[in-house]
Protein backbone atom coordinates (compact mmCIF):
# COMPACT_ATOMS: atom_id res chain seq x y z
CA UNK A 1 0.00 0.00 0.00
CA UNK A 2 2.74 2.41 1.02
CA UNK A 3 4.74 1.39 -2.00
CA UNK A 4 1.83 2.13 -4.25
CA UNK A 5 1.24 5.47 -2.62
CA UNK A 6 4.79 6.62 -3.07
CA UNK A 7 4.66 5.40 -6.64
CA UNK A 8 1.60 7.54 -7.20
CA UNK A 9 3.17 10.49 -5.43
CA UNK A 10 6.28 10.21 -7.56
CA UNK A 11 4.17 10.00 -10.68
CA UNK A 12 2.17 13.04 -9.57
CA UNK A 13 5.35 15.01 -9.00
CA UNK A 14 6.63 14.02 -12.40
CA UNK A 15 3.44 15.17 -14.03
CA UNK A 16 3.36 18.39 -12.03
CA UNK A 17 6.90 19.09 -13.18
CA UNK A 18 5.80 18.59 -16.76
CA UNK A 19 3.73 21.67 -16.13
CA UNK A 20 0.10 22.57 -16.55
CA UNK A 21 -1.34 25.95 -17.48
CA UNK A 22 -0.26 28.63 -15.04
CA UNK A 23 -2.98 29.55 -12.59
CA UNK A 24 -4.05 33.14 -12.81
CA UNK A 25 -4.24 33.47 -9.03
CA UNK A 26 -4.12 37.04 -7.79
CA UNK A 27 -2.90 38.37 -11.11
CA UNK A 28 -6.45 38.61 -12.44
CA UNK A 29 -7.45 41.85 -14.10
CA UNK A 30 -10.77 43.55 -13.51
CA UNK A 31 -12.38 41.42 -16.24
CA UNK A 32 -11.06 38.21 -14.69
CA UNK A 33 -12.32 39.26 -11.26
CA UNK A 34 -15.67 40.16 -12.79
CA UNK A 35 -16.01 36.63 -14.22
CA UNK A 36 -14.90 35.07 -10.94
CA UNK A 37 -17.55 37.08 -9.07
CA UNK A 38 -20.12 36.22 -11.73
CA UNK A 39 -19.41 32.50 -11.30
CA UNK A 40 -19.72 32.84 -7.53
CA UNK A 41 -22.99 34.76 -7.79
CA UNK A 42 -24.45 32.30 -10.28
CA UNK A 43 -23.69 29.35 -8.01
CA UNK A 44 -24.90 31.12 -4.86
CA UNK A 45 -28.14 32.43 -6.37
CA UNK A 46 -29.16 29.83 -8.94
CA UNK A 47 -28.14 26.44 -7.62
CA UNK A 48 -30.01 26.10 -4.27
CA UNK A 49 -32.36 23.15 -4.58
CA UNK A 50 -35.03 24.68 -2.36
CA UNK A 51 -36.01 27.57 -4.64
CA UNK A 52 -38.91 27.25 -7.06
CA UNK A 53 -38.37 27.05 -10.81
CA UNK A 54 -40.04 30.44 -11.20
CA UNK A 55 -37.74 31.98 -8.58
CA UNK A 56 -34.69 30.53 -10.35
CA UNK A 57 -35.78 32.08 -13.64
CA UNK A 58 -36.41 35.42 -11.91
CA UNK A 59 -32.92 35.37 -10.41
CA UNK A 60 -31.43 34.42 -13.78
CA UNK A 61 -33.18 37.40 -15.36
CA UNK A 62 -31.65 39.68 -12.73
CA UNK A 63 -28.22 38.21 -13.37
CA UNK A 64 -28.67 38.72 -17.12
CA UNK A 65 -29.53 42.38 -16.53
CA UNK A 66 -26.61 42.79 -14.20
CA UNK A 67 -23.81 40.97 -16.00
CA UNK A 68 -24.76 40.37 -19.63
CA UNK A 69 -25.17 42.77 -22.51
CA UNK A 70 -28.34 41.22 -23.89
CA UNK A 71 -28.85 43.85 -26.62
CA UNK A 72 -25.37 43.18 -28.07
CA UNK A 73 -25.92 39.42 -27.86
CA UNK A 74 -29.41 39.66 -29.33
CA UNK A 75 -28.17 41.81 -32.19
CA UNK A 76 -25.54 39.20 -32.98
CA UNK A 77 -28.07 36.38 -32.73
CA UNK A 78 -30.39 38.06 -35.21
CA UNK A 79 -27.39 38.47 -37.53
CA UNK A 80 -28.19 39.61 -41.03
CA UNK A 81 -31.81 40.05 -40.04
CA UNK A 82 -31.10 42.73 -37.42
CA UNK A 83 -30.78 45.46 -40.03
CA UNK A 84 -33.88 44.28 -41.82
CA UNK A 85 -35.97 44.29 -38.65
CA UNK A 86 -38.07 47.31 -37.71
CA UNK A 87 -37.51 49.05 -34.36
CA UNK A 88 -40.63 47.37 -33.06
CA UNK A 89 -39.47 43.92 -34.17
CA UNK A 90 -36.03 44.45 -32.64
CA UNK A 91 -37.50 45.50 -29.30
CA UNK A 92 -39.86 42.55 -29.21
CA UNK A 93 -37.10 40.16 -30.25
CA UNK A 94 -34.78 41.34 -27.45
CA UNK A 95 -37.54 40.99 -24.88
CA UNK A 96 -38.49 37.48 -25.99
CA UNK A 97 -34.87 36.42 -26.41
CA UNK A 98 -34.06 37.48 -22.87
CA UNK A 99 -36.94 35.34 -21.62
CA UNK A 100 -35.80 32.28 -23.57
CA UNK A 101 -32.18 32.75 -22.45
CA UNK A 102 -33.21 33.17 -18.81
CA UNK A 103 -35.14 29.90 -18.95
CA UNK A 104 -32.34 28.13 -20.81
CA UNK A 105 -29.60 29.09 -18.34
CA UNK A 106 -31.84 28.61 -15.31
CA UNK A 107 -32.52 25.07 -16.55
CA UNK A 108 -28.80 24.38 -16.80
CA UNK A 109 -28.17 25.58 -13.24
CA UNK A 110 -30.96 23.40 -11.95
CA UNK A 111 -28.87 20.35 -12.87
CA UNK A 112 -25.94 21.64 -10.84
CA UNK A 113 -24.49 19.11 -8.43
CA UNK A 114 -21.39 20.35 -6.68
CA UNK A 115 -19.28 21.35 -9.67
CA UNK A 116 -16.75 24.12 -9.07
CA UNK A 117 -15.85 26.96 -11.38
CA UNK A 118 -12.28 28.22 -11.67
CA UNK A 119 -10.91 31.09 -13.71
CA UNK A 120 -7.57 30.03 -15.17
CA UNK A 121 -6.37 32.74 -17.52
CA UNK A 122 -7.38 35.71 -19.56
CA UNK A 123 -6.42 37.49 -22.72
CA UNK A 124 -6.98 41.21 -23.26
CA UNK A 125 -8.72 42.22 -26.46
CA UNK A 126 -9.59 45.73 -27.54
CA UNK A 127 -12.51 46.93 -25.46
CA UNK A 128 -12.35 44.09 -22.97
CA UNK A 129 -11.00 40.62 -22.42
CA UNK A 130 -11.59 36.94 -23.00
CA UNK A 131 -11.58 35.08 -19.71
CA UNK A 132 -10.93 31.34 -19.64
CA UNK A 133 -11.82 28.89 -16.94
CA UNK A 134 -13.31 25.49 -16.39
CA UNK A 135 -15.95 23.65 -14.47
CA UNK A 136 -14.75 20.52 -12.70
CA UNK A 137 -17.31 17.77 -13.03
CA UNK A 138 -17.80 14.79 -10.72
CA UNK A 139 -16.99 12.46 -13.62
CA UNK A 140 -15.31 13.17 -16.89
CA UNK A 141 -12.78 15.81 -17.88
CA UNK A 142 -13.11 19.46 -16.81
CA UNK A 143 -15.49 21.46 -18.97
CA UNK A 144 -13.79 24.53 -20.46
CA UNK A 145 -15.65 27.83 -20.12
CA UNK A 146 -14.83 31.00 -22.01
CA UNK A 147 -16.42 34.40 -21.47
CA UNK A 148 -15.94 37.43 -23.64
CA UNK A 149 -16.29 40.48 -21.46
CA UNK A 150 -16.87 44.01 -22.68
CA UNK A 151 -15.59 46.87 -20.56
CA UNK A 152 -17.41 50.15 -20.35
CA UNK A 153 -16.67 53.21 -18.24
CA UNK A 154 -18.51 51.95 -15.19
CA UNK A 155 -18.81 48.17 -15.48
CA UNK A 156 -18.22 44.90 -17.29
CA UNK A 157 -20.76 42.99 -19.35
CA UNK A 158 -20.58 39.50 -20.83
CA UNK A 159 -21.14 39.44 -24.57
CA UNK A 160 -20.32 35.80 -25.36
CA UNK A 161 -20.23 32.61 -23.36
CA UNK A 162 -18.72 29.34 -24.53
CA UNK A 163 -19.19 26.05 -22.74
CA UNK A 164 -17.09 23.16 -24.01
CA UNK A 165 -16.14 25.24 -27.03
CA UNK A 166 -19.78 25.88 -27.91
CA UNK A 167 -20.83 29.53 -28.03
CA UNK A 168 -24.40 29.88 -26.85
CA UNK A 169 -25.07 33.07 -28.87
CA UNK A 170 -23.59 31.48 -32.01
CA UNK A 171 -25.74 28.37 -31.49
CA UNK A 172 -28.81 30.60 -31.15
CA UNK A 173 -27.83 32.59 -34.22
CA UNK A 174 -27.63 29.42 -36.31
CA UNK A 175 -30.85 28.02 -34.95
CA UNK A 176 -32.83 31.24 -35.30
CA UNK A 177 -31.59 32.01 -38.81
CA UNK A 178 -32.78 28.52 -39.76
CA UNK A 179 -36.20 29.31 -38.28
CA UNK A 180 -36.35 32.57 -40.25
CA UNK A 181 -35.29 30.86 -43.48
CA UNK A 182 -37.88 28.13 -43.03
CA UNK A 183 -40.59 30.72 -42.61
CA UNK A 184 -39.67 32.27 -45.95
CA UNK A 185 -37.20 34.85 -44.65
CA UNK A 186 -39.75 36.47 -42.39
CA UNK A 187 -38.68 37.88 -39.02
CA UNK A 188 -42.31 37.68 -37.94
CA UNK A 189 -41.99 33.88 -38.35
CA UNK A 190 -39.19 33.87 -35.75
CA UNK A 191 -41.10 36.21 -33.43
CA UNK A 192 -44.14 33.96 -33.64
CA UNK A 193 -42.07 30.91 -32.69
CA UNK A 194 -40.41 32.87 -29.86
CA UNK A 195 -43.75 34.11 -28.49
CA UNK A 196 -45.03 30.57 -28.45
CA UNK A 197 -41.86 29.23 -26.83
CA UNK A 198 -41.77 32.00 -24.21
CA UNK A 199 -45.39 31.26 -23.27
CA UNK A 200 -44.69 27.53 -22.96
CA UNK A 201 -41.58 28.15 -20.85
CA UNK A 202 -43.41 30.54 -18.50
CA UNK A 203 -46.24 28.08 -18.12
CA UNK A 204 -43.79 25.23 -17.50
CA UNK A 205 -42.07 26.95 -14.56
CA UNK A 206 -45.25 28.29 -12.99
CA UNK A 207 -46.70 24.77 -13.04
CA UNK A 208 -43.74 23.36 -11.09
CA UNK B 1 -19.80 -10.79 -35.64
CA UNK B 2 -16.46 -10.64 -37.39
CA UNK B 3 -14.70 -7.52 -38.56
CA UNK B 4 -15.39 -8.41 -42.19
CA UNK B 5 -19.06 -8.68 -41.44
CA UNK B 6 -19.22 -5.35 -39.69
CA UNK B 7 -17.41 -3.73 -42.62
CA UNK B 8 -19.96 -5.29 -44.92
CA UNK B 9 -22.78 -4.02 -42.72
CA UNK B 10 -21.29 -0.53 -42.81
CA UNK B 11 -21.06 -0.65 -46.59
CA UNK B 12 -24.64 -1.82 -46.90
CA UNK B 13 -25.63 1.01 -44.59
CA UNK B 14 -23.97 3.60 -46.86
CA UNK B 15 -25.77 2.14 -49.86
CA UNK B 16 -29.11 2.47 -48.08
CA UNK B 17 -28.31 6.06 -47.12
CA UNK B 18 -27.32 6.89 -50.69
CA UNK B 19 -30.52 5.38 -52.03
CA UNK B 20 -32.59 7.32 -49.50
CA UNK B 21 -30.79 10.54 -50.42
CA UNK B 22 -31.68 10.25 -54.06
CA UNK B 23 -35.36 10.01 -53.13
CA UNK B 24 -35.59 12.72 -50.47
CA UNK B 25 -34.23 15.62 -52.52
CA UNK B 26 -32.47 18.74 -51.36
CA UNK B 27 -33.12 21.92 -49.40
CA UNK B 28 -34.09 24.97 -51.45
CA UNK B 29 -31.53 27.75 -51.08
CA UNK B 30 -32.84 31.36 -50.89
CA UNK B 31 -31.35 32.25 -54.31
CA UNK B 32 -32.77 35.78 -54.61
CA UNK B 33 -31.28 36.93 -51.30
CA UNK B 34 -27.44 36.98 -51.32
CA UNK B 35 -27.05 37.53 -47.57
CA UNK B 36 -29.53 34.84 -46.66
CA UNK B 37 -27.90 32.59 -49.26
CA UNK B 38 -24.50 33.08 -47.58
CA UNK B 39 -26.07 32.21 -44.21
CA UNK B 40 -27.70 29.15 -45.80
CA UNK B 41 -24.38 28.01 -47.21
CA UNK B 42 -22.67 28.41 -43.84
CA UNK B 43 -25.33 26.20 -42.33
CA UNK B 44 -23.99 23.56 -44.71
CA UNK B 45 -27.08 21.35 -44.76
CA UNK B 46 -28.15 20.89 -48.39
CA UNK B 47 -29.74 17.53 -47.50
CA UNK B 48 -31.94 19.08 -44.82
CA UNK B 49 -35.24 17.45 -45.89
CA UNK B 50 -33.63 14.00 -45.81
CA UNK B 51 -31.83 14.77 -42.55
CA UNK B 52 -35.02 15.95 -40.91
CA UNK B 53 -36.78 12.75 -41.98
CA UNK B 54 -33.99 10.68 -40.42
CA UNK B 55 -34.15 12.90 -37.32
CA UNK B 56 -37.83 12.21 -36.82
CA UNK B 57 -37.15 8.49 -37.28
CA UNK B 58 -34.37 8.76 -34.67
CA UNK B 59 -36.66 10.56 -32.24
CA UNK B 60 -39.28 7.86 -32.60
CA UNK B 61 -36.71 5.11 -32.07
CA UNK B 62 -35.25 7.03 -29.13
CA UNK B 63 -38.65 7.55 -27.55
CA UNK B 64 -39.61 3.89 -27.98
CA UNK B 65 -36.38 2.17 -27.04
CA UNK B 66 -33.24 4.08 -26.11
CA UNK B 67 -34.64 6.76 -23.81
CA UNK B 68 -36.83 4.37 -21.78
CA UNK B 69 -33.85 2.01 -21.38
CA UNK B 70 -31.56 4.88 -20.36
CA UNK B 71 -34.19 6.16 -17.90
CA UNK B 72 -34.60 2.69 -16.40
CA UNK B 73 -30.85 2.33 -16.12
CA UNK B 74 -30.65 5.75 -14.45
CA UNK B 75 -33.30 4.76 -11.93
CA UNK B 76 -32.02 1.24 -11.23
CA UNK B 77 -28.28 1.82 -10.91
CA UNK B 78 -26.89 4.27 -8.33
CA UNK B 79 -24.61 7.07 -9.48
CA UNK B 80 -21.41 5.33 -8.30
CA UNK B 81 -22.29 2.24 -10.34
CA UNK B 82 -23.03 4.25 -13.46
CA UNK B 83 -19.80 6.16 -13.07
CA UNK B 84 -17.84 2.89 -12.74
CA UNK B 85 -19.54 1.52 -15.87
CA UNK B 86 -18.77 4.73 -17.76
CA UNK B 87 -15.15 4.67 -16.61
CA UNK B 88 -14.68 1.07 -17.79
CA UNK B 89 -16.05 1.91 -21.25
CA UNK B 90 -14.01 5.12 -21.45
CA UNK B 91 -10.90 3.18 -20.47
CA UNK B 92 -11.48 0.69 -23.30
CA UNK B 93 -11.48 3.66 -25.69
CA UNK B 94 -8.03 4.87 -24.60
CA UNK B 95 -6.14 2.60 -27.05
CA UNK B 96 -8.05 3.99 -30.03
CA UNK B 97 -7.55 7.51 -28.65
CA UNK B 98 -3.83 6.70 -28.41
CA UNK B 99 -3.75 5.47 -32.04
CA UNK B 100 -5.45 8.63 -33.25
CA UNK B 101 -3.17 10.87 -31.17
CA UNK B 102 -0.23 9.21 -32.93
CA UNK B 103 -1.85 9.55 -36.35
CA UNK B 104 -2.26 13.26 -35.62
CA UNK B 105 1.35 13.60 -34.44
CA UNK B 106 0.19 14.62 -30.96
CA UNK B 107 2.86 12.78 -28.99
CA UNK B 108 2.12 14.42 -25.62
CA UNK B 109 -1.52 13.51 -25.86
CA UNK B 110 -0.63 9.99 -27.01
CA UNK B 111 1.48 9.68 -23.87
CA UNK B 112 -1.46 10.84 -21.78
CA UNK B 113 -3.81 8.29 -23.36
CA UNK B 114 -1.27 5.47 -22.96
CA UNK B 115 -0.54 6.47 -19.36
CA UNK B 116 -4.23 6.62 -18.56
CA UNK B 117 -4.84 3.17 -20.03
CA UNK B 118 -1.96 1.57 -18.14
CA UNK B 119 -2.73 3.25 -14.80
CA UNK B 120 -6.50 2.89 -14.91
CA UNK B 121 -6.40 -0.72 -16.14
CA UNK B 122 -4.16 -1.70 -13.23
CA UNK B 123 -4.35 0.66 -10.25
CA UNK B 124 -7.83 1.68 -11.35
CA UNK B 125 -8.93 -1.99 -11.46
CA UNK B 126 -9.92 -2.63 -15.08
CA UNK B 127 -10.77 1.03 -15.52
CA UNK B 128 -13.44 1.20 -12.82
CA UNK B 129 -11.63 4.06 -11.06
CA UNK B 130 -10.19 6.97 -12.99
CA UNK B 131 -7.03 7.19 -10.91
CA UNK B 132 -5.13 8.76 -13.79
CA UNK B 133 -7.23 11.94 -13.66
CA UNK B 134 -6.27 12.45 -10.02
CA UNK B 135 -2.66 12.24 -11.14
CA UNK B 136 -3.18 14.98 -13.69
CA UNK B 137 -3.59 12.73 -16.73
CA UNK B 138 -6.84 14.28 -17.89
CA UNK B 139 -9.05 12.39 -20.29
CA UNK B 140 -9.43 13.65 -23.85
CA UNK B 141 -11.34 12.44 -26.88
CA UNK B 142 -9.97 11.46 -30.26
CA UNK B 143 -11.44 9.44 -33.07
CA UNK B 144 -10.78 8.76 -36.73
CA UNK B 145 -13.13 11.53 -37.86
CA UNK B 146 -11.00 14.02 -35.93
CA UNK B 147 -7.83 12.51 -37.40
CA UNK B 148 -9.15 12.88 -40.94
CA UNK B 149 -10.01 16.50 -40.13
CA UNK B 150 -6.47 17.14 -38.87
CA UNK B 151 -5.19 15.59 -42.11
CA UNK B 152 -7.17 18.21 -43.98
CA UNK B 153 -10.22 16.22 -45.05
CA UNK B 154 -13.25 18.52 -45.25
CA UNK B 155 -16.36 17.59 -43.30
CA UNK B 156 -18.74 17.64 -46.26
CA UNK B 157 -22.42 18.42 -45.77
CA UNK B 158 -24.17 17.87 -42.46
CA UNK B 159 -25.63 14.39 -42.22
CA UNK B 160 -28.14 12.99 -39.74
CA UNK B 161 -27.39 9.29 -39.46
CA UNK B 162 -30.03 6.77 -38.50
CA UNK B 163 -29.51 5.88 -34.80
CA UNK B 164 -26.00 7.42 -34.69
CA UNK B 165 -27.30 10.99 -34.91
CA UNK B 166 -25.55 14.16 -36.14
CA UNK B 167 -22.58 13.53 -38.42
CA UNK B 168 -21.10 14.27 -41.84
CA UNK B 169 -19.47 12.13 -44.57
CA UNK B 170 -16.01 12.51 -43.04
CA UNK B 171 -17.16 11.44 -39.59
CA UNK B 172 -19.21 8.62 -41.11
CA UNK B 173 -16.06 7.21 -42.72
CA UNK B 174 -14.40 7.81 -39.34
CA UNK B 175 -17.09 5.70 -37.66
CA UNK B 176 -16.43 2.86 -40.08
CA UNK B 177 -12.68 3.16 -39.55
CA UNK B 178 -13.38 3.10 -35.82
CA UNK B 179 -15.29 -0.16 -36.12
CA UNK B 180 -12.36 -1.69 -38.04
CA UNK B 181 -9.42 -0.08 -36.28
CA UNK B 182 -10.27 -0.19 -32.58
CA UNK B 183 -7.38 -2.05 -30.90
CA UNK B 184 -9.57 -3.48 -28.14
CA UNK B 185 -12.06 -4.86 -30.65
CA UNK B 186 -9.31 -6.28 -32.83
CA UNK B 187 -7.77 -7.99 -29.81
CA UNK B 188 -11.14 -9.31 -28.65
CA UNK B 189 -11.96 -10.78 -32.05
CA UNK B 190 -8.48 -12.32 -32.27
CA UNK B 191 -9.27 -14.15 -29.04
CA UNK B 192 -12.61 -15.34 -30.45
CA UNK B 193 -14.58 -12.93 -28.28
CA UNK B 194 -16.70 -12.01 -31.29
CA UNK B 195 -19.51 -10.48 -29.22
CA UNK B 196 -17.28 -7.84 -27.66
CA UNK B 197 -17.51 -5.14 -30.40
CA UNK B 198 -21.30 -5.23 -30.52
CA UNK B 199 -21.65 -5.47 -26.74
CA UNK B 200 -19.35 -2.47 -26.36
CA UNK B 201 -21.32 -0.45 -28.89
CA UNK B 202 -24.61 -1.20 -27.15
CA UNK B 203 -23.18 -0.48 -23.70
CA UNK B 204 -21.65 2.78 -24.93
CA UNK B 205 -24.96 3.79 -26.50
CA UNK B 206 -26.75 3.22 -23.20
CA UNK B 207 -24.08 5.04 -21.18
CA UNK B 208 -23.99 8.02 -23.51
CA UNK B 209 -27.77 8.32 -23.68
CA UNK B 210 -28.07 8.20 -19.90
CA UNK B 211 -25.46 10.92 -19.50
CA UNK B 212 -27.38 13.33 -21.73
CA UNK B 213 -30.90 12.54 -20.48
CA UNK B 214 -31.36 15.92 -18.77
CA UNK B 215 -29.29 17.89 -21.26
CA UNK B 216 -31.22 16.72 -24.31
CA UNK B 217 -34.53 17.32 -22.55
CA UNK B 218 -33.38 20.85 -21.72
CA UNK B 219 -32.31 21.57 -25.29
CA UNK B 220 -35.63 20.29 -26.59
CA UNK B 221 -37.57 22.31 -24.02
CA UNK B 222 -35.80 25.61 -24.70
CA UNK B 223 -35.17 25.42 -28.46
CA UNK B 224 -37.45 26.74 -31.18
CA UNK B 225 -36.28 24.09 -33.63
CA UNK B 226 -34.78 21.04 -31.92
CA UNK B 227 -33.19 19.78 -35.14
CA UNK B 228 -31.55 23.12 -36.01
CA UNK B 229 -30.39 23.53 -32.40
CA UNK B 230 -28.72 20.11 -32.34
CA UNK B 231 -27.15 20.65 -35.75
CA UNK B 232 -25.58 23.89 -34.60
CA UNK B 233 -24.44 22.52 -31.23
CA UNK B 234 -22.97 19.41 -32.86
CA UNK B 235 -20.97 21.32 -35.45
CA UNK B 236 -19.51 23.73 -32.90
CA UNK B 237 -18.71 20.94 -30.47
CA UNK B 238 -17.07 18.88 -33.20
CA UNK B 239 -14.95 21.81 -34.39
CA UNK B 240 -13.80 22.30 -30.80
CA UNK B 241 -12.88 18.63 -30.42
CA UNK B 242 -10.91 18.71 -33.67
CA UNK B 243 -8.79 21.66 -32.61
CA UNK B 244 -8.40 20.09 -29.15
CA UNK B 245 -10.14 23.04 -27.48
CA UNK B 246 -7.46 25.48 -28.62
CA UNK B 247 -8.93 28.96 -29.08
CA UNK B 248 -9.67 30.00 -32.63
CA UNK B 249 -8.52 33.23 -34.18
CA UNK B 250 -11.57 34.09 -36.22
CA UNK B 251 -14.99 32.93 -35.27
CA UNK B 252 -18.09 35.05 -35.32
CA UNK B 253 -18.99 36.20 -31.84
CA UNK B 254 -21.06 39.03 -30.41
CA UNK B 255 -19.14 42.24 -30.26
CA UNK B 256 -16.58 41.22 -32.85
CA UNK B 257 -16.43 42.88 -36.19
CA UNK B 258 -15.43 40.45 -38.88
CA UNK B 259 -16.20 41.64 -42.36
CA UNK B 260 -18.00 39.05 -44.42
CA UNK B 261 -19.37 37.32 -41.36
CA UNK B 262 -21.34 40.14 -39.83
CA UNK B 263 -21.76 42.53 -42.73
CA UNK B 264 -22.19 45.97 -41.29
CA UNK B 265 -24.34 45.08 -38.35
CA UNK B 266 -22.30 47.45 -36.24
CA UNK B 267 -21.25 45.08 -33.49
CA UNK B 268 -17.68 46.30 -33.62
CA UNK B 269 -17.27 46.88 -29.91
CA UNK B 270 -14.61 44.20 -29.39
CA UNK B 271 -12.45 43.63 -32.46
CA UNK B 272 -9.87 40.85 -32.24
CA UNK B 273 -6.32 41.98 -31.71
CA UNK B 274 -3.95 40.96 -34.47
Amino acid sequence: MIARRSFLAALALLLAAAGGPAEAGNALSEAGKFVERLGGKAIARLTPKDISAAERVKRMRELLDEAFDVPVIGKFVLGIYWRRATEKERAEFLKLYQTVVAHTYAGLFKQYSGETFTVTKERPVAGGAIVYGHITQPSGPPLPIELRVKRSSSNHKTVDIKVGGVSMPLAHRKEYSSVIRRSGGSIEGLLKALRKKAAILEKFVSAQ
Amino acid sequence: MSIDKSACASLRFILIVTAALSVAGCATPPKDDPEALAEFERTNDPLEPFNRAVFSFNRTADGLILKPLATMYHGAVPEAGRRAFHNVLANLREPVVFVNDLLQGELDRAGTAAGRFVINSTVGILGIFDVASDLGLVQHSEDFGQTFAVWGVGEGPFLMLPLFGPSNPRDLVGLIAQSLGDPVNIAAVAYDLDEVPLARSLATGLDERERVLDTLDEIERTSLDFYAALRSLYRQRRADEIRNSKPTAVEPAPGISSPGLLPGDGTAALPEQP
